[in-house]
């Protein structure tokens, strides 16, 4: 009994335990409820609260859809297009939004094949960046386009694909234009002839070129020192300038200041002479390194110094030169003048610089201008000086122009000419009184000779009057004394009428004809007087000159009369001889005669130089002859021997 | 402590002693529950160590064997409520290896308040797993049953050895070799 009863009492408190634990749990549970109501609650109202906010961020969505730049495509898993925004319909070139197609089928021929594996490869992989693509729209339009393109998931099952496309023709093309430019820009620093040196921020060389390299002795290549450091700082390089510590600390203080600096002059040691730029280059405002550039200006240099040489030298010789020099501008105001000109004008500088030039020359502006505007050309003027003391000036006036060639001004270079011109003057004073006395000369023995003629006839006439009426009375002494008067007055006769054909030869009033001297000579050997004993010859031709023929005749008729006259031989011989010598025809008169001594040769031309006191000889032949031999712009001479000969030469222009 | 945890427990002492055991250690235990367990509800741990200590008391079994027969007995329970975390695992090593990183932080998503011990890995190979125990309730004896289970449950055997490192047991070397 007492083990079943505790048995009893066992299995009550056990069941009293279960239910216990059942209404603990119960309650558990209650109170597991009512939390999980109030969290249903609460989940309730967030789900409200995210559903609003769902809407709210749906429409922004559907706004960004719209509204984004870049064009928005949505197709599904063919290709074909499900929805597009308006960025879209114009980059494919569609007319509005909803029509029908396949991306496909935009690409060009040649790229179908890529673009299906890309597309392919879009489906595997779920998404795909960066994809270039070159199309053609609906509009027939040839573009190149970006594509971002992903996979749309609808609970891990793909749905569609949706993609973001730019339109990078201009882009590309930009890009290209840029590459190509900054192409240009490098090809261009590269063939400079001046020596570039392009380098970043950070000091490194971005561009050299081969002159670079040249000058200053890099055996790299150039191309070998971009990304390098390069510095003078290094002692190869330092060394190769003079002053090499100021040189550095100039180069050091030029890159700190970071400001640009344009022909800063460099020496080397080895003699050359440099000129470097230095450009920074700021990208807005921030430093992005700097350009150096190096000119060779050795030659021009030393041409500046030998300018500069030229120069002095010629200052030297303008101040120094007897010649005056002025400059005037435009307006003829007086801008330069030189040493030379103030001591010739009187003037001092201040009392010329800046005046007008015909204010103190009086300088007609008739003959000062030139006639052709900026023609050198020169005149003479007469000048009062500040003595007033008169001068004459030859001035040679040029125009001056400027680098531009512009007509600034007129350079003027004076000569003083006055002692010159004052003999000049005295010249033509005496020339002229010299033509009056010959003249008055020549009208004097033309008037006495002929005034001397009628006397003589007369007492010729008077004396045969006497010699016929007293025929019978004189006796033969005196028959012969008046043959002697009678011999005499016909010399006298000859010497008047010889006279009176010299003074006359020296008139101008000549007639000048073609002369065939062939004819005149023999016309002469006709009527001249000639003894049996004595042959003349004509050697040869002679030739047809331009002369005066009575002239001409009087010439040969005197040297062969001569030549005739003092033949002493037995068998005499007189030869005529001419040759041609160019612009003269030289003639020559031999005779095997009496001869000249040598030492009467000088004087035998001049007037009544008579050697053989002959009766019919006046001492005037040769004087005319060499008178006309001037006239025809000859001249005359002689090769006589004593006992032997003469040979007479002459020469006559043709 | 969870109530699931007392609940089975006095499942297996009726099982194995009978009601009248259970009756008897709840009636020698001063326990605030009064006994009464329900598995959603949660207790006071010293209602286990009373119970444990009456238990070994009156059958004059070790509270270590105690704790490891239900060790091996809980691993049953498990087996039967959360099987497809355990099919999860290839082999023991792996599992034992993923308690403190996987099975106890699901074990916190339902259960935010549960006490859990720790389990650090010190070794791992394929065959040999070295971890510390470290928890305050010192039922190392209680994760060995686990273990011997867990081996048995993949087909396999390990011999495993325990080093305390604390003597009250609260933090314990477990030295497991895969046979």
């Amino acid at each position: 009994m007492t083990q079943n009863k505790n048995k009893i009492e066992i299995l009550e408190r056990a069941l009293m335990r279960e239910r216990a634990a059942r209404k603990e749990a119960e309650k558990i549970l209650e109170q597991k409820s009512a939390e999980l109501y109030d969290t249903n609650q609460k989940l309730e109202k967030s789900f409200l609260e995210l559903e609003v906010l769902y809407d709210k961020t749906d429409s922004q969505l559907q706004g960004v859809f719209e509204n984004i730049v870049d064009a928005y495509v949505i197709m599904d898993l063919m290709g074909n297009i499900l929805k597009m925004n308006d960025a879209a319909v114009d980059l494919l070139g569609f007319d509005n939004a909803n029509e029908n197609f396949n991306l496909l089928e935009f690409p060009i021929p040649e790229e179908v094949e890529r673009v299906s594996r890309a597309f392919k490869g879009l489906l595997k992989d779920g998404s795909i960046t960066d994809f270039l693509v070159k199309i053609i729209t609906k509009k027939n339009e040839d573009k190149l386009i970006h594509i971002n393109a992903s996979i749309v998931y609808d609970q891990g099952i793909p749905v569609a694909a949706q993609g973001i496309v730019r339109d990078i023709t201009k882009a590309k093309e930009a890009e290209k234009q840029l590459i190509e430019s900054e192409n240009r820009l490098k090809a261009l620093m590269l063939s400079q002839k001046n020596a570039v040196l392009l380098k970043d921020e950070n000091r490194k060389i971005v561009l050299a070129n081969d002159k670079f390299c040249h000058l200053f002795g890099i055996e790299q290549n150039p191309s070998e020192l971009i990304g390098e450091y390069f510095s003078f700082n290094d002692e190869k390089f330092k060394s190769l300038f003079e002053k090499s510590d100021s040189f550095l600390d100039r180069t050091n203080d030029i890159m700190e200041a970071r400001e640009g600096v344009l022909d800063d002059e460099l020496h080397m040691e080895n003699g050359k002479i440099l000129e470097r730029d230095y450009i920074p280059i700021y990208d807005e405002e921030v430093y992005k390194g700097h350009l150096w550039t190096y000119r060779d200006v050795t030659l021009r240099k030393k041409y500046d110094k030998t300018i500069e040489n030229q120069r002095q030298k010629y200052r030297g010789i303008i101040t120094n030169m007897q010649l005056g020099l002025l400059e005037v501008d435009m307006n003829g105001k007086i801008v330069m003048v030189n040493q030379s000109f103030v001591e010739m004008s009187g003037y001092d500088y201040d009392e010329l610089i800046g005046k007008l030039g015909d204010r103190f020359f009086s300088i007609d502006d008739t003959i000062s201008k030139p006639k052709i505007e900026g023609e050198s050309f020169t005149f003479e003027i007469k000048f009062e000086n500040k003595d007033a003391e008169e001068k004459y000036w030859l001035v040679s006036r040029g125009p001056n122009y400027n680098l531009n060639e512009e007509l600034v001004g007129n350079i003027l270079v004076y000569l003083d000419i006055t002692d010159k011109k004052a003999l000049e003057l005295q010249k033509e004073r005496l020339l002229s009184q010299l033509g009056k006395s010959n003249d008055e000369l020549q009208e004097y023995a033309h008037i006495v000779s002929h005034d001397l003629k009628s006397p003589l006839r007369s007492i010729n006439a008077l004396l045969s009057w006497l010699k016929e009426d007293n025929q019978d009375k004189f006796d033969n002494v005196s028959n012969q004394n008046i043959a002697l008067i009678e011999t005499t007055l016909e010399k006298m006769d000859q010497l008047i009428s010889d006279v009176l054909d010299y003074s006359s030869i020296g008139s101008e009033d000549k007639e000048e004809t073609n002369v065939d001297l062939n004819i005149l000579v023999s016309d002469l050997i006709g009527f001249l007087y000639k003894p049996d004993h004595v042959e003349i010859e004509v050697v040869n031709n002679l030739p047809v000159i331009m002369g005066d023929r009575t002239k001409l005749q009087q010439l040969f008729q005197n040297l062969m009369s001569n030549a005739i006259k003092f033949i002493d031989k037995e068998k005499g011989f007189v030869k005529i001889n001419a040759e041609d010598i160019g612009t003269h025809f030289r003639f020559s008169i031999e005779d095997n005669g009496i001869g000249i001594d040598e030492k009467h040769h000088a004087k035998i031309f001049k007037v009544f130089q008579s050697i053989n006191k002959r009766e019919d000889s006046t001492g005037i032949g040769l004087s005319i002859v060499k008178k006309i031999v001037d006239l025809h712009q000859g001249e005359i001479w002689l090769n006589s021997k004593l006992n032997e000969g003469t040979t007479f030469f002459f020469t006559l222009k043709k | 402590m969870k109530g699931i945890v007392f609940a089975e427990f006095l499942d297996l002492v009726e099982n194995k002693f009978g009601l009248e055991m259970v009756d008897k250690i709840i009636n020698q235990s001063n326990l605030k529950s009064q006994g009464a367990y329900t598995s959603v509800g949660t207790y006071d741990f010293s209602e286990m160590l009373q119970l444990l200590q009456n238990l070994s008391n009156n059958t004059g079994v070790s509270t270590d064997n105690l704790l490891l027969t239900y060790g091996e007995h809980f691993f049953d329970v498990l087996k039967q409520n959360y099987g497809a975390m355990l099919s999860s695992y290839k082999d023991p090593i792996s599992l034992l290896s993923s308690v403190e990183s996987h099975i106890h932080v699901e074990v916190k998503k339902i259960y935010p308040n549960a006490e859990l011990p720790t389990f650090e890995v010190l070794e791992k190979s394929k065959s040999k797993l070295i971890m510390i125990y470290k928890s305050s309730r010192a039922m190392y004896n209680f994760g060995l049953g686990l273990m011997h289970k867990t081996f048995e449950y993949f087909n396999a055997s390990a011999e495993i050895v325990l080093e305390k490192i604390k003597e009250d047991g609260t933090e314990v070397k477990f030295l497991i070799t895969k046979n």
